[in-house]
């Protein structure tokens, strides 16, 4: 993968410990200006390196630097340039939307007087209309995400942390906050995003890192990472079963099958570094099967994600 | 830069200081505390029967100037510290119950603020309010009473006043500490704040048992505290029957020990998840 241009936040060696369990295992990562993804499956590390960069959480041993400071900004310092948006509920629940989103923007360091102006701009964004006037505890899931992400938004920070921006969201829901993400993104912030939904995280992210079990395992631009595997083709033949193990067996002499799937007596292969299709042809003729299509296919973050999980080995069945 | 593609532009104005931004959070609580009707009603009930007959009584009834005595009688009323009790119980209880119920504390904390400033601010915001019940209407009284007196001894009166401002001052802060951490113990308004007010009752009752043996145990007593307080501002020294050294730490245990406590059981929510 390529280097990271301008990296905004860098962690080199966290060690993050809840009592005997480590939640962060030397953890390196270098995320850039832009949308990035911190992807992997619930319980990896995500939060806890979220919650690590914002001083919530300390680490037994490594750094954290934000912004350029090679020195590593104390914690407050580090507040200051920083909007989050939890995962979890943490919204006053007697206040209004309104009232609760300058209130956080005053503590954040607006004056009154840009605070109101500025809450009101952070709400229309977000997509909350009169409902901001209303107390928080009468809203829905939606709702209530779309006051995280404007009180994380409100003050302009250069970064922003969303934990899981679209749990609980409806799927109309989901994409309108995907497409506030990414307008964004479209400024000069860099915006973390955790998520373990990996569409999602494909759908806006330029950057990414894979975390699992407190380390991480894969980090890179998207665009590098899809175009990493040149030459890979999809294809689907139907035919006996057996026969069908036979062709797959072949297929791993010469090329790399990325996945296979089982599809009743069918089977679709994904295979990379395919120069010429002329001994698939053969192996099709001599195991008796019948080709149903075969073209060329695109690398999805998904099959990133499972080949960084596998260690590069066939993960399908 | 900003976010400027979206539909508003930067901001990138001066940013308040950051060693005042727990203004904004006494702010936030005084003016939320002076919408409560349970408190206006505390407010209003107590003041009528402790404060604005009095404030009457001082200005109608002849007299020469302000004394210590006056004052010291006013400030040690068992109705005052029962009005000052029921008051901070009501203000105190959901100052942090209601954030370990909304988990809102990730909310303060993803901002540049410190344990310090989070304590200040809440500590504070309940301070203000309760300056409406224990420090004005005292105030009012001297001022009244200096208002009509007949004598010339204004410098003695004026005097009395300035100590005035100080008990007033420690009668709206002493019991707050202890209330905050009760608050800070438990997800449930209610519970903190029947625990506030029972816990001192309780005080209050083990207290008078145990005087009957040995005097000091009158300083359990957070009112008799107070009151030994008082007692000092206005010049009268302790009473004969209570150990100095036992008074100190009592107040240790009244004022301080709640203090550490709570800023560590806040810091532990700032630091530590």
């Amino acid at each position: 993968m390529g280097d990271v241009v301008k990296p905004r936040i860098v962690a080199d060696e966290l060690l993050v410990k809840y009592g005997r369990t480590t939640a962060l295992d030397s953890f390196s990562a270098a995320i850039p200006e832009g949308i990035s993804g911190l992807l992997g499956p619930n319980g990896a590390g995500k939060s806890t390196f979220i919650k690590s960069i914002l001083g919530l959480i300390e680490p037994v041993s490594g750094k954290i630097s934000v912004a350029d400071s090679e020195d590593g900004l104390s914690r407050l310092a580090r507040r200051e340039l920083i909007g989050y948006m939890p995962e979890h509920r943490c919204l006053i629940e007697d206040m209004k939307g309104f009232e609760l989103v300058s209130y956080m923007s005053r503590l954040s360091g607006l004056p009154r007087e840009d605070a109101v102006e500025r809450s009101h701009a952070a709400l229309d964004f977000a997509g909350l209309d009169e409902e901001r006037y209303r107390e928080i505890s009468s809203y829905s899931t939606g709702m209530r995400q779309r006051v995280k992400l404007a009180q994380c938004i409100v003050h302009d920070p250069e970064i922003m942390l969303l934990d899981e921006p679209t749990t609980g969201m409806d799927p109309d829901g989901k994409e309108e906050m995907l497409s506030l993400i990414k307008k964004i993104g479209g400024s000069e912030k860099t915006v973390l995003i955790s998520s373990h939904i990996l569409h999602e995280v494909e759908q806006v992210s330029d950057y990414v890192v894979i975390i699992n079990e407190g380390r991480s395992i894969e980090s890179g631009y998207m665009k590098d990472m899809m175009e990493s595997e040149e030459n890979r083709y999809k294809l689907k033949v139907r035919g006996q079963e057996k026969a069908l193990e036979k062709f797959v067996k072949d297929l791993r002499k010469e090329w790399e099958v990325v996945r296979t799937e089982d599809e009743k007596d069918q089977l679709v292969v994904i295979l990379a570094g395919l120069k010429s299709t002329k001994n698939i042809f053969q192996s099709v003729d001599r195991y008796d099967l019948q080709l149903r299509y075969m073209r060329p296919d695109v690398m999805t973050l998904e099959d990133f994600f499972l080949r960084s999980f596998s260690g590069g080995e066939d993960h399908g069945d | 830069m900003g976010i400027d593609p979206i539909e508003y532009t930067p901001w990138k104005k001066k940013s308040t200081m950051l060693g005042k931004r727990f203004l904004v959070m006494v702010e936030k609580i005084f003016r939320s505390k002076i919408r409560s009707k349970a408190i206006w009603v505390i407010l209003i009930i107590g003041s009528m029967i402790v404060h604005v007959f009095p404030i009457l009584l001082a200005a109608l009834m002849p007299h020469e100037e302000l004394t210590a005595e006056m004052m010291r009688d006013h400030m040690s009323g068992e109705i005052f510290f029962l009005f000052t009790v029921l008051l901070a119980a009501v203000i105190c209880s959901g100052l942090v119950s209601q954030d370990l119920k909304d988990s809102s504390f990730v909310l303060y904390f993803s901002r540049p603020l410190k344990t310090e400033s989070y304590l200040l601010g809440k500590l504070g915001g309940a301070f203000t309010t309760m300056l409406i019940y224990c420090f004005i209407p005292p105030l009012l009284i001297c001022i009244s009473v200096i208002a009509t007196q007949t004598g010339d001894a204004y410098t003695g009166s004026l005097k009395v006043l300035g100590k005035t401002v100080l008990a007033g001052l420690l009668t709206s802060f002493v019991l707050l500490p202890y209330m905050v951490l009760l608050s800070s113990l438990t997800k449930r308004k209610a519970y903190a704040g029947i625990g506030s007010f029972m816990s001192i009752s309780a005080l209050a009752i083990v207290s008078l048992f145990f005087a009957q043996f040995d005097s000091n145990w009158k300083l359990l007593n957070p009112s008799n505290l107070l009151n030994f307080t008082f007692d000092l501002i206005y010049g009268f020294g302790l009473p004969d029957d209570i150990n100095s050294g036992f008074y100190s730490v009592g107040m240790f245990v009244l004022i301080i020990l709640p203090l550490t406590l709570l800023f560590y059981r806040i810091h532990s929510k700032e630091v530590g998840g």
